[in-house]
């Protein structure tokens, strides 16, 4: 941003109108409206369809032109005082106009006044605030983010009321100067943390921000992991109760997709469910997902290895039905899994993809496809179209989106280990991805954090989903400010001693 | 050295490994498709003293694959089963006969769901040892398969027709795993006959021919007896009363049902086995070796044909307590009379208990255990304890009056 005297606003009326135009050229979205102010000369200067039409006429043209209006611009800093618009501040330079401008503003330029305004009548078609789709939950808060970023921001002013949660904005992308703001809650947050974040996100130098995606990708401790480092979510309770965990959360301007650092594997193994429901199902629910995120990961190969090196391993019955259905099978086991795994992730493709008037004729043919057809037609055994079926529900099972892709492209990798040394070649690929797992941070905290650093205290919530009254303890990550949630002795019971009643 | 100087070499290395994974890999792969699953074999000795090595081979075709397609009706009816073939082939020892039975087959032999293993009566008079040998030294066979020595040919078992389970093999298995009766696995085997009695004992199976020649796969085969090994040799043979009695001084009785008659014949009390356990406690007093079998067990009053009101007379309930008592002792004697007065072979490892009990007067005796064992005192004290008298206190049958006399 060049801060030479021809970028400063003039004085003169068309040497600003010329500005505005020079560099608005070809640009059929940009409207000026020239108009007179008793003797003086001036025009609004918008973008058609993010402004409020109404309003400008009402609070900002309609004043102005009336009579006598133009005795108060005559002192430039008056303006605004007359003008009902409560977001009204002046602009020193052509480019703080332009940046006002593409937010949603109209400008205003008054001939002879040394700065003009930017008045915030933004108003564009908005999405309304509606149920995520891709978290949906039976009991909890309903509401999802949306693309515009004020209806974020107030979202979660309205869950964290404290003036101790901090919005700072940043502008990313060259050309496409999106807003992202860092929000984190001030004293719980490690200080480290929050200089840390900022520091990445300011150096991100790109031409264009289109999704929460790219801050990601840009930001990341391990861009080639399979792993997410950062978790993302569309719920605003979510990114609270991050908040209140001492995380940061980063929400983009144009996505309701907001990002949340660090984040651990358990952080992403967590739906906010299990903290609504009751703790019992809770932790029941948890450890249900850890099994299948374990089942995710390996029973096809272990399938695979099974049926391939060890046979010794399975119920003689069970190895004897298996070998009933297997029977008129013309392929290995491993490419028999690998064309079941595979042509069930182009149908889970294919159905993300597909206009919704077409997706229900493709879910018929793909169950007929992958269920019925493929084991009459003797491709595939049906023992591996369970398998198949069970490893597809159990990787939706992650609350985690991102998470679940990692496993299911690690899947692939383990499968042909498992085909090629058994239950060894099994285990080298699990090993291989635990120690990539503790070798992972996210912004400097250990991915498996609880666990390895093994921390006791923050079992709770990883174990088990302790009950509300027990998890007296934020987790620990960077640092360690304001430890206690909440005092001692919250658990409900019975008054003690001589009730009076 | 800068990086870029070494970062070729290493993704060279790095590619060059992967490339040789794949080389390497599925050297020992065996598809299911490939296997010839033994469900069962059969170790018999032909008259010209070589080894008849005889497998129960799993057909996978044969009741119609899986495949999900198949209506359920094509289910083979009630003409028992063609699951299973048998083969024989005749060698020197398991090893070779193996072989040769691989020659005649299409697919790979695979021990590693042999469940059961029937050693003909021929063979096992001839010695055991070579063939558990082979069984547990080849790294396929289960020490976990349960191990049989047939009256007769032993592959006349395998051969037989099963209508209830899927094979011969399979029935066998589940009549071990029910544990009525003696069940002895591989390993236990194997432990028995390096123990100190070198001695060891195994169910003995009988065929019992179909009732009609219409019937002819009715035939069926059954735990009848034990057959009793001194070494690795079969020397005889017990009926099942005796062995019922060693299974008491085994203490592997762990369930069963005891009919006595505490008032004489004609009417009975029969009682279900819930809990039995023995402890031996061997004493030696100066020359006499005495061995004390103290039997606990508990049982429940099943029918009662008796006058007998076990729900509220205790003197009533003494009795056949004290019948049960006499009952295990009986049939305990019969199993000393036929092992220990009659083959003089230590199957009840007392050897293993004067052993640990007394191992400075055991180390002197040890060579001398053979003389010895015929001579050791067994004493009885069963004690046996009705839980459950029933809820029943007045037979149906017997009006009250007639009853409170």
């Amino acid at each position: 941003m060049s801060k030479d005297s021809s970028d400063l606003v003039s004085p003169s009326l068309e040497a600003n109108l010329r500005a505005l135009q020079g560099l608005y050229e070809n640009c059929a979205d940009v409207y000026y409206r020239e108009f007179n102010m008793g003797k003086k000369k001036a025009f609004v200067a918008y973008i058609d369809g993010m402004v409020n039409i109404d309003q400008l006429d009402q609070h900002v043209l309609a004043p102005l032109m009336r009579e006598g209006a133009a005795d108060a611009a005559d002192d430039a800093g008056g303006l605004p005082s007359i003008l009902s618009v409560a977001d009204a501040g002046p602009i020193a330079t052509i480019d703080e106009g332009v940046s006002r401008l593409s937010g949603g503003s109209v400008l205003l330029f008054v001939d002879g006044a040394p700065r003009g305004f930017a008045l915030g009548l933004a108003k564009w078609e908005k999405r309304s605030v509606e149920e995520p789709a891709a978290e949906s939950i039976v009991r909890g808060p309903r509401e999802g983010f949306t693309e515009t970023l004020n209806v974020n921001t107030s979202m979660l002013r309205r869950k964290i009321k404290s003036p101790a949660m901090k919005i700072v904005p940043f502008e990313v992308g060259k050309l496409t100067r999106t807003k992202v703001l860092l929000v984190y809650v001030e004293g719980l947050a490690a200080e480290s943390l929050i200089r840390e974040v900022r520091e990445r996100i300011s150096r991100i130098d790109i031409d264009g921000i289109l999704e929460s995606g790219y801050i990601e990708g840009l930001i990341e401790d391990n861009p080639l992991s399979p792993f997410p480092q950062i978790q993302v979510t569309e719920r605003p309770d979510v990114v609270s109760a991050s908040l209140l965990e001492g995380r940061v959360a980063i929400l983009v301007d144009g996505t309701p997709f907001t990002l949340i650092a660090p984040s651990t594997l358990f952080s992403m193994l967590q739906s906010p469910e299990d903290y609504y429901q009751r703790f019992m199902i809770g932790t029941l629910i948890r450890w249900l997902r850890y099994t299948f995120f374990l089942i995710t990961l390996v029973l096809p190969s272990l399938y695979v290895a099974i049926l391939t090196f060890h046979h010794e391993m399975v119920p003689t019955s069970l190895l004897l039905s298996i070998a009933k259905s297997r029977e008129d099978i013309p392929f290995p086991a491993l490419v028999e899994a690998l064309l079941m795994e595979v042509s069930f992730e182009a149908l889970r493709e294919a159905g993300v993809r597909l206009p919704k008037q077409v997706g229900a004729a493709v879910s018929i043919v793909g169950a007929l496809v992958i269920g019925q057809a493929a084991t009459s037609a003797g491709l595939v055994s049906a023992p591996m179209v369970m398998v198949v079926a069970i490893t597809g529900i159990a990787s939706f099972m992650i609350p985690q989106y991102s998470t679940g892709i990692a496993l299911r492209m690690l899947r692939f990798p383990i499968m042909f280990l498992a085909g090629m040394f058994g239950l060894l070649g099994l285990m080298l690929g699990v090993i291989a991805i635990v120690i990539h797992l503790c070798s992972l941070r996210s912004l400097g905290v250990p991915y498996l954090q609880p666990l390895a650093p093994m921390k006791g205290r923050e079992m709770k919530d990883v174990l088990i989903r302790a009950p509300v009254w027990a998890m007296r303890t934020r987790p620990r990550l960077t640092g360690r400010s304001e430890p206690y949630r909440q005092p001692p002795g919250q658990r409900p019971k019975p008054p003690k001693g001589n009730d009076p009643s | 050295m800068n990086r870029a100087g070494w970062r070729y070499p290493l993704a060279l290395a790095a590619l060059w490994c992967m490339g040789s994974l794949g080389l390497t890999g599925c050297w020992d792969r065996t598809e299911v498709n490939d296997l010839a699953l033994i469900t069962g074999a059969a170790i018999d000795r032909d008259e010209a003293g070589r080894l008849e090595l005889t497998v129960q081979i799993f057909i996978p075709r044969a009741s119609g694959g899986g495949g999900g397609a198949e209506p359920m009706s094509q289910k083979n009816g009630s003409t028992g089963n063609n699951n299973t073939f048998t083969r024989t082939a005749v060698g020197e020892n398991i090893a070779d006969a193996f072989s040769h039975l691989q020659g005649e087959l299409s697919r790979a032999l695979f021990w590693g769901h042999a469940e059961v293993i029937v050693f003909g009566e021929a063979a096992a008079k001839s010695g055991i040892r070579d063939h558990i040998d082979y069984l547990l030294r080849a790294p396929q066979p289960r020490e976990r398969a349960f191990v049989y020595v047939s009256k007769g040919k032993a592959q006349d078992v395998l051969q037989l027709h099963s209508i209830l389970e899927r094979d011969t093999a399979e029935v066998l298995r589940e009549m071990s795993k029910s544990k009525l009766a003696l069940s002895v696995t591989l390993a236990e085997l194997a432990a028995m006959l390096t123990d100190d009695a070198h001695s060891a004992v195994l169910p003995m199976l009988t065929i019992v021919p179909a009732p009609t020649f219409k019937q002819m796969d009715q035939a069926l085969s059954f735990i009848d007896g034990l057959a009793v090994f001194k070494d690795d040799r079969m020397i005889g043979g017990t009926d099942s009363n005796a062995a019922r009695g060693v299974l008491w001084l085994r203490n592997e009785i762990k369930r069963g049902i005891v009919t006595v008659h505490p008032v004489g014949p004609g009417s009975s009390v029969s009682l279900k086995l819930l809990k039995s356990s023995t402890r031996l406690i061997p004493r030696i007093e100066g020359d006499t070796w005495r061995m004390d079998v103290y039997i606990r067990t508990e049982n429940d009053a099943l029918q009662n044909t008796t006058r007998l009101n076990l729900t509220s007379n205790l003197q009533a309930m003494k009795q056949v307590e004290a019948e049960m008592n006499e009952e295990m002792k009986s049939q305990i004697r019969q199993a000393l009379v036929a092992v220990q007065e009659g083959m003089k072979v230590d199957i009840f490892d007392f050897a293993g208990e004067f052993h640990r009990a007394y191992p400075v007067a055991w180390k002197k005796e040890k060579s001398r255990w053979d003389e010895r064992f015929p001579n050791v005192e067994v004493r009885l004290h069963p004690n046996a304890k009705m839980l459950r008298p029933g809820l029943a206190s007045i037979r149906s049958t017997v009006p009250d009056k007639e009853y409170a006399k």
